[in-house]
C-alpha cells in the first residue's frame, strides 16, 4: 500500500513533466546515442588488440584507423553527453519552475485559516527548500538513474556479447552489492540520526546561551554550561566516528573489495580457460574494462535512491497545498464599490475553532463619514470585527452590510479598494518607498504618492532617507522605525483612497516627534472616510462619533466618550488607569 | 595550503594519526600495482601458451590477498584521519564555546545570535571539510599518483609513461577551472535561491497584507520573476556541469588511444609484451582519480580558508572586561558606593536605542551610598539611565578612570569577576528562561539546590501555587518543546531564582512591571522582611512600592534629579511627589486594576 501510494506520488511528480516532453524524449535519445559511443571504447580496444597488436601482419595504416575511431568513440560519447545533460537539466529547471509557480499562485488562493494553522516557516518551506529537494530529484536524480540504468544494461550487453557464461557468473555480485547496501541502510541509519540530533542539542544549547549571556555570566554559570555543551559535543563526535566507520566499512572500500575479487574471478576463468582453447588477449582486457565501469553508476544509483525517497516525501508536502480546498470564489453578483461607506452589523456571531465564541451577537451600525472606536482587553474581539471586514474569515451568524449590501455578495476586488485597512504593525514590502505607496495600483502615480506622503507629514523623515522616495528599506522595513512605518502606512491609505478606513492603532511606544506626527496625521486620514478604529490609547479617540466597549466578544458599552466616561464601568477603569501610565510616561 | 600552516599548531596535536593515515595512504597505493601487474603476467603466459595452473593459482591467491588488504588499510585510514578532524572540530568547537562564554556584553552587541551560530556550524563545517577530505585528497593525489607513476616507469616503460603523460596538464587545467566556475555558479545559484525564500516569505508572513492591499497579483508576479531567475543560475550551473565530464573524457580517452597506439608500436619493436600494455592500461585508469582530485581539492581549501579566518577573527577577540591580576576575593562587608562623574557606552555600539547611542552621556554626576541591608528605589522615566547603573555595577562595562563603583569598601574593577558575580543576585527587566524544567530554571544560580530551597523559593515569588497547578508541577518543561508562560509567570520565576541565589545584593530591574497589585504587593512584603540582611535595589515605575525604602533616587536624563526617603521627596513637592499623588490616587480608585499581561495565556486566543 505504502509501495503504491509512493509509486503514485512519482507518478504524479513525472506527470509535471510532460508539458516538456519532446526535450525530455529528445534527451533520453542523446543518452542512448551517447551510451552506445561509451560502450564501444573497449571494444575498439578489443580489436586494436586482437587484430592488430595480437595478429602477425600489422600495417600501419589499419593502426591509424582503429586510433581514430577509438577516438571518435570518446570524443562522440563527449558530445552526445554534454548536450543530453544539457537539454535534460533546462527542460528539468522548467518543470521546476511550473510547480513552484503553481503552487505559490494557489496558495494565495487559500482561505486565511490554513495560513493560521501552518506555521510560516512550514510554508515557505515548501515553496523554497521542498520544491529544491524535487529539484535535485529533476536535475540530480533521475538522470544519474537513468545514465547509470543505461550504462549498465550497455555494460551487460557487451559482457553478454563477449562470453555470455563468464556475464551470469559475474551477476552474482549483483546480489552482493545490494546486500552490502541493505547492511549499510540497517547500520547507518540510527548513526545517522544520532548525529542530527545530537548536532540539535548543540545548536539549541548554543543559541539559548548566545542569546542570554548577560544573564549566564550574572550568574556565574559559564563552567557549567562549558561543560554542558562538552558533553553533547562528545556525543557528536563519538557518534560522527561510529558513522564514519560504518561508511568506511560498507561503502566505497567495500565496493572496491567486491571489484577486485571480481578481477580474480576472471583471472581465473579465462586462465582455465586457456587450458583447452585459445582465449583472445583483447577480450579479457575488455571484460576487465567493462566491469571496472560498472561500479560507479551502481553506487550512484544506490545512493540517489535514498534521494529519491526524500524527493518524494518533498513532493507529498509540496502537493499538499494543491489539494487545499481554496477558498469560495468571490461571487461576481455586484460589481458596485461602496459609495457612501455605511457599515452594519446585525446579530454577527463568530467562532474561530467551533466552540469558543470570539464574537458573541454583535450588532452595531456606523454611519457614512462616522468615526467608530472600538476598545478592550486583548481577546475581547476588537480585531476579530476588522477581520470580517475584511473577509478574511467566513462567519457563523448574522449578517453584515456595507451600504445596504450583504459582505459576501461583493466583489473581491471592489471590496478591497472600497475598504483600505492600517494594520497595527504595518507590513513594509521589499521595493522602493513608491513603490509601497502604490503597491501596484497602477492608478496612482508616483507624484501622486508623493502628495500622499506629504498630506500625512511622512515626507518629513522621508526626505532624510538616502534617495528619498526611491529608498528601499531593509527587509521588513526593518531600518525605518515603528513610527516611519506606520506613516508610511497611513501615506498608502491616503493614495488608495478607501471609502472605509479600518484603523488598528499602533501599540508600541513611539518617539515624540515622530508621534506628534502620527496624531495630525490620524486627522487627515479620517477626513471623509466611515472609519472604525481599533484604540489601545483613549486620549486619541475622544472625538469618536461612537466608542464600542468589547469584552469577550460581546459589546459591553456603547456611547461617546463624555457619556462612558461619566458611567461605572470598563471603560472608566481603563480611561483611569491609562491617563495614570500616561502621567508617568511624560512627567 | 596556507591554511594548513596556520591550522599546524592544531593539527600537530594529531599528528600520529595522520602519519599513520598516510602510512596507510601509501600501502594501498602500492597494492593497488600488484593485481594489474599479475593480470599483465597472466596476459603474457596465456599469449605464450605456458601458463601452468600453480602459476593462475598464484596470480589468483595474489589478487585476493590484495584485495583484503586494500580493504583493511583503506578502513584504517578512513578511520583515523577523518577520526582527527572530527576530533579537531569538536576540539575547536568546545574552546569557540567557551570563548563565546569569556565575551562581555559589547561583544554580543557587536554580534547577533544568528552570525555566531553560523560560525559555530558552517565555518566549523568547513574546517572538518579542509582537515579531513582537503588533507586526504592532497595527500592522496600525491601517493597515489606518485606510486602509479613510478609503477608504470618501472614495471611497464618510461617511453610510454612519457607518452601517455601529453594530455595530463589539460586534464588538471580543466579541473582546476572546473572547480573554481562551478564554485562562483554555485554561490550564485545559492543567492538567488535565498531570495527566492525571501520573497516567498515575504508574502507568507505578510498574507494578511497581501490580501488587504490586493497585491496577489504583484507578488505572483514578482515571485515568479524570481524563480525565473533561480532558473537562470541554475541553468549556469548546469552548463559547466555538462561541460565537466565530457572535457575530462575526451582527454583522459586520448591518453588511452596514445597508450595503445605507442604500446602497438613499442610491441612491435619488442620493447613491450601485450601483458605489459594490459598492465600498463590499467594504471592509466588509475591515474584519472589523483588528477581530478586536485583540481577539486582547491576550491575546498578556498572555502576552509575563508571560515578559518573568520573564526581566528573571532577567536582573536579579547573580552574587555576581564580580572586584574591582582584582583582580590569578595569583600566580607557589602556597603556599596557609587561615584561615576560621566559614562557613555563605548564606540562601535550599534545605536539601537537612544540609551545605548555611544554619542550620549547616560550617566552623569551620579553619586550613591548604599548601607549594607537597604532598600534603595531608583525611578525615573524610561532611558533615564536607570538599566545601565545596573549594568556598571554588573560590570558589563568598565568605567572611566575618574568614576568609580566599591564594594564594601574596594573597587569593583580590582575584585575577581567571578567572586563579585556572586555577590550579586539580578533580576532583568526581560524574563529569562532557559530549556529545561521549571524546577532547574529556578536552580539557576544554584543547580543543587534541594526541592525544599526551591519551593521555598517558589513561595517567596509567589509562583509556588501555580507550578503546583501544572500537571507535571516542577517537573514541567519548558522551551521549545514544553510550555509557555505569561509574563507574569516568566518575571516571578526569575524572582525565584534571585530568592534561591540568596547573594547578599539583590538588584530588581523593573521586575513587578507584569505582576497584578495584589501580587506585587505580597512579594514586597517578602522582600521587606529581608530588611537588613540583604541589600536591596529596586528600579520601578509604580512609585508606591518605595513607600519604604531606605532612600529613593529619581533619575533624569542620567542625573539624579531628586534624591532622598519618601518623606523628604513627597516634602520636596517635586517630580516624584506628583507622580506619586497621581497613582495613589488612582490606586483609591481602583485598588486591584488588573494588569492585562497577567493574565494566563488561554489556550484559545484570538486569532491575530
Amino acid at each position: 500500500m505504502k509501495l503504491l501510494s509512493r509509486y503514485q506520488g512519482l507518478h504524479n511528480l513525472l506527470g509535471w513533466g510532460r508539458p516538456y516532453r519532446r526535450g525530455f524524449v529528445t534527451a533520453f535519445v542523446l543518452l542512448v546515442i551517447a551510451t552506445c559511443f561509451e560502450m564501444a571504447s573497449p571494444w575498439v580496444m578489443k580489436i586494436i588488440l586482437d587484430q592488430y597488436i595480437g595478429a602477425s601482419h600489422q600495417d600501419m595504416s589499419t593502426l591509424a584507423w582503429l586510433g581514430g575511431a577509438l577516438t571518435l568513440t570518446y570524443v562522440g560519447a563527449s558530445i552526445f553527453q554534454y548536450f543530453q545533460s544539457i537539454i535534460f537539466n533546462n527542460n528539468a529547471l522548467e518543470v521546476i519552475h511550473d510547480i513552484r509557480q503553481k503552487v505559490f499562485a494557489h496558495l494565495l488562493t487559500l482561505p486565511m485559516r490554513y495560513f493560521d494553522s501552518e506555521p510560516m516557516g512550514r510554508l515557505v518551506s515548501r515553496l523554497t527548500n521542498d520544491s529544491e529537494v524535487i529539484r535535485q530529484m529533476y536535475v540530480g536524480v533521475l538522470p544519474a538513474i537513468l545514465r547509470g540504468g543505461m550504462k549498465l544494461v550497455g555494460i551487460f550487453i557487451a559482457l553478454a556479447l563477449l562470453d555470455l557464461r563468464l556475464m551470469l557468473l559475474v551477476m552474482i555480485i549483483v546480489p552482493v552489492l545490494l546486500f552490502s547496501m541493505h547492511l549499510y541502510q540497517k547500520y547507518s541509519h540510527p548513526v545517522v540520526h544520532g548525529v542530527r540530533a545530537r548536532l540539535a542539542d548543540i545548536n539549541t544549547l548554543l543559541g539559548e546561551s548566545l542569546a542570554n549571556m548577560r544573564v549566564i555570566q550574572a550568574a556565574n554559570r559559564e563552567q557549567e554550561l562549558r561543560g554542558e555543551f562538552a558533553g553533547s559535543n562528545q556525543g557528536w563526535r563519538d557518534l560522527r566516528r561510529q558513522e564514519i566507520n560504518v561508511n568506511s566499512l560498507l561503502l566505497m572500500p567495500f565496493g572496491n573489495l567486491v571489484q577486485t575479487l571480481a578481477l580474480a574471478g576472471i583471472v581465473g576463468w579465462f586462465g582455465w580457460k586457456a587450458g583447452y582453447t585459445t582465449v583472445e588477449v583483447g577480450t579479457i582486457y575488455a571484460f576487465i574494462n567493462y566491469l571496472a565501469r560498472f561500479f560507479e553508476p551502481f553506487r550512484q544509483i544506490a545512493q540517489q535512491l535514498g534521494n529519491l525517497q526524500q524527493a518524494l516525501v518533498a513532493s507529498e508536502r509540496v502537493f499538499a497545498v494543491l489539494d487545499e480546498t481554496p477558498e469560495a470564489a468571490p461571487p461576481r453578483r455586484n460589481e458596485q464599490t461602496a459609495t457612501a461607506g455605511r457599515l452594519e452589523f446585525r446579530h454577527v456571531s463568530l467562532s474561530y475553532d467551533g466552540r469558543h465564541k470570539a464574537l458573541d451577537d454583535v450588532s452595531f451600525t456606523v454611519e457614512a463619514g462616522q468615526f467608530t472606536a472600538i476598545v478592550g482587553h486583548s481577546g475581547s474581539g476588537k480585531s476579530s470585527l476588522i477581520n470580517l471586514l475584511m473577509r478574511f474569515y467566513p462567519w457563523q451568524g448574522g449578517e453584515i452590510l456595507v451600504d445596504g449590501q450583504p459582505l459576501e455578495t461583493l466583489d473581491e476586488e471592489h471590496l478591497r479598494q472600497s475598504i483600505g485597512l492600517v494594520f497595527q504593525e504595518p507590513y513594509i514590502f521589499t521595493g522602493s518607498l513608491t513603490d509601497n505607496i502604490i503597491l501596484g495600483n497602477s492608478a496612482i502615480s508616483p507624484e501622486q504618492a508623493r502628495l500622499a506622503a506629504e498630506k500625512v507629514h511622512a515626507n518629513r523623515f522621508i526626505s532624510r532617507l538616502p534617495g528619498q522616495f526611491d529608498h528601499v528599506p531593509a527587509a521588513g522595513g526593518q531600518s525605518l522605525s515603528t513610527g516611519e512605518r506606520q506613516l508610511l502606512s497611513f501615506a498608502r491609505t491616503v493614495a488608495q483612497d478607501p471609502r472605509i478606513l479600518l484603523l488598528d492603532e499602533a501599540t508600541a511606544n513611539i518617539d515624540g516627534e515622530t508621534e506628534q506626527a502620527i496624531k495630525e496625521a490620524l486627522i487627515t486620514l479620517r477626513e471623509g472616510r466611515t472609519t472604525v478604529a481599533i484604540a489601545h490609547r483613549l486620549s486619541t479617540i475622544q472625538d469618536a462619533d461612537q466608542i464600542l466597549v468589547m469584552d469577550k466578544g460581546r459589546i459591553v458599552q456603547r456611547g461617546t466618550h463624555a457619556e462612558l466616561i461619566n458611567q461605572a464601568g470598563s471603560y472608566r477603569e481603563l480611561y483611569l488607569s491609562q491617563q495614570m501610565e500616561e502621567q508617568l510616561q511624560s512627567a | 595550503m596556507s591554511l594548513l600552516w596556520k591550522m599546524r599548531f592544531i593539527i600537530r596535536t594529531y599528528w600520529k594519526q595522520y602519519l599513520f593515515a598516510f602510512l596507510c595512504l601509501q600501502l594501498v597505493a602500492v597494492l593497488n600495482q600488484l593485481p594489474p601487474w599479475l593480470i599483465g603476467w597472466v596476459v603474457d603466459e596465456i599469449t605464450t601458451d605456458s601458463l601452468y595452473p600453480e602459476e593462475l593459482g598464484l596470480a589468483i591467491g595474489g589478487i585476493l590477498v590484495t584485495a583484503f588488504l586494500i580493504y583493511g588499510f583503506r578502513f584504517l585510514w578512513r578511520s583515523l584521519l577523518y577520526g582527527a578532524s572530527v576530533d579537531i572540530v569538536r576540539e575547536q568547537r568546545d574552546q569557540l564555546f567557551a570563548h563565546f562564554t569569556r565575551m562581555s556584553p559589547s561583544f554580543y552587541q557587536r554580534h547577533t545570535t544568528g552570525d555566531l551560530m553560523a560560525h559555530a556550524t558552517n565555518d566549523l563545517n568547513a574546517v572538518e571539510a579542509c582537515v579531513g577530505d582537503g588533507i586526504m585528497t592532497l595527500v592522496d593525489s600525491i601517493i597515489a599518483g606518485v606510486t602509479v607513476l613510478v609503477a608504470m616507469v618501472v614495471l611497464v616503460s618510461g617511453k610510454l609513461t612519457l607518452m601517455v603523460l601529453v594530455p595530463f596538464p589539460a586534464l588538471a587545467w580543466i579541473t582546476s577551472r572546473y572547480g573554481t566556475q562551478m564554485h562562483k555558479h554555485f554561490g550564485q545559484a545559492q543567492a538567488r535561491f535565498s531570495d527566492l525564500n525571501e520573497e516567498a516569505r515575504e508574502t507568507v508572513a505578510g498574507i494578511r497584507a497581501v490580501r488587504a492591499h490586493q497585491l496577489n497579483k504583484r507578488q505572483s508576479e514578482r515571485f515568479f520573476q524570481q524563480s525565473r531567475r533561480t532558473v537562470e543560475a541554475n541553468r549556469s550551473v548546469g552548463h559547466v556541469e555538462a561541460l565537466f565530464m565530457p572535457s575530462v573524457n575526451i582527454f583522459f580517452g586520448l591518453a588511452f588511444v596514445i597508450a595503445l597506439m605507442g604500446g602497438a608500436w613499442l610491441i612491435q619493436d619488442g620493447e613491450m609484451t601485450i601483458g605489459m600494455l594490459t598492465t600498463f592500461t590499467l594504471y592509466l585508469g588509475q591515474l584519472l582519480w589523483p588528477m581530478m582530485q586536485l583540481g577539486w581539492q582547491f576550491s575546498l581549501f578556498q572555502r576552509g580558508s575563508a571560515s578559518w579566518k573568520r573564526l581566528e577573527r573571532l577567536m582573536s577577540v579579547t573580552p574587555d572586561i576581564a580580572d586584574k591580576p591582582d584582583a582580590v576575593p569578595a569583600p566580607t562587608r557589602h556597603d556599596l558606593h557609587f561615584d561615576i562623574q560621566a559614562f557613555a557606552y563605548p564606540e562601535a555600539f550599534p545605536a539601537e536605542s537612544e540609551e545605548l547611542n555611544p554619542a550620549r552621556t547616560v550617566l552623569e554626576n551620579i553619586r550613591l551610598s548604599v548601607g549594607s541591608g537597604q532598600f534603595v528605589g531608583i525611578t525615573g522615566r524610561t532611558g533615564s539611565g536607570k538599566s545601565s547603573l545596573f549594568r556598571l555595577l554588573l560590570r558589563e562595562f568598565n568605567l572611566p578612570e575618574d568614576s568609580s563603583i566599591t564594594l564594601g569598601g574596594n573597587n569593583i574593577d580590582n575584585i575577581q569577576l567571578q567572586a563579585l558575580r556572586s555577590q550579586i543576585a539580578w533580576v532583568p527587566q526581560v524574563a529569562t528562561l532557559f530549556t529545561g524544567t521549571i524546577a532547574s530554571n529556578i536552580a539557576f544560580y544554584n543547580i543543587n539546590a534541594s526541592q525544599t530551597d526551591i519551593e521555598k523559593a517558589a513561595r517567596l515569588a509567589a509562583i509556588h501555587d501555580e507550578i503546583m497547578a501544572f500537571q507535571d508541577g516542577y517537573n514541567t518543561l519548558l522551551g521549545e518543546n514544553g510550555i509557555s508562560l505569561s509574563g507574569g509567570q516568566k518575571q516571578r520565576i526569575a524572582l525565584a531564582r534571585a530568592f534561591l541565589a540568596d547573594h547578599p545584593i539583590l538588584l530588581l530591574d523593573d521586575a513587578f512591571s507584569a505582576l497584578d497589585m495584589k501580587t506585587e504587593a505580597t512579594i514586597l512584603k517578602n522582600l521587606h522582611a529581608l530588611h537588613g540582611h540583604k541589600t536591596v535595589l529596586l528600579i520601578t515605575q509604580r512609585l508606591p512600592e518605595l513607600i519604604r525604602a531606605d532612600q529613593i533616587l529619581v533619575l533624569e536624563d542620567g542625573r539624579i534629579l531628586e534624591q532622598g526617603t519618601h518623606q523628604q521627596l513627597l516634602e520636596h513637592a517635586g517630580w516624584y511627589a506628583r507622580i506619586f499623588r497621581q497613582q495613589a490616587r488612582s490606586l483609591e480608585l481602583q485598588p486591584l486594576v488588573a494588569v492585562e499581561s497577567e493574565k494566563a495565556v488561554s489556550p484559545v486566543q484570538e486569532a491575530p
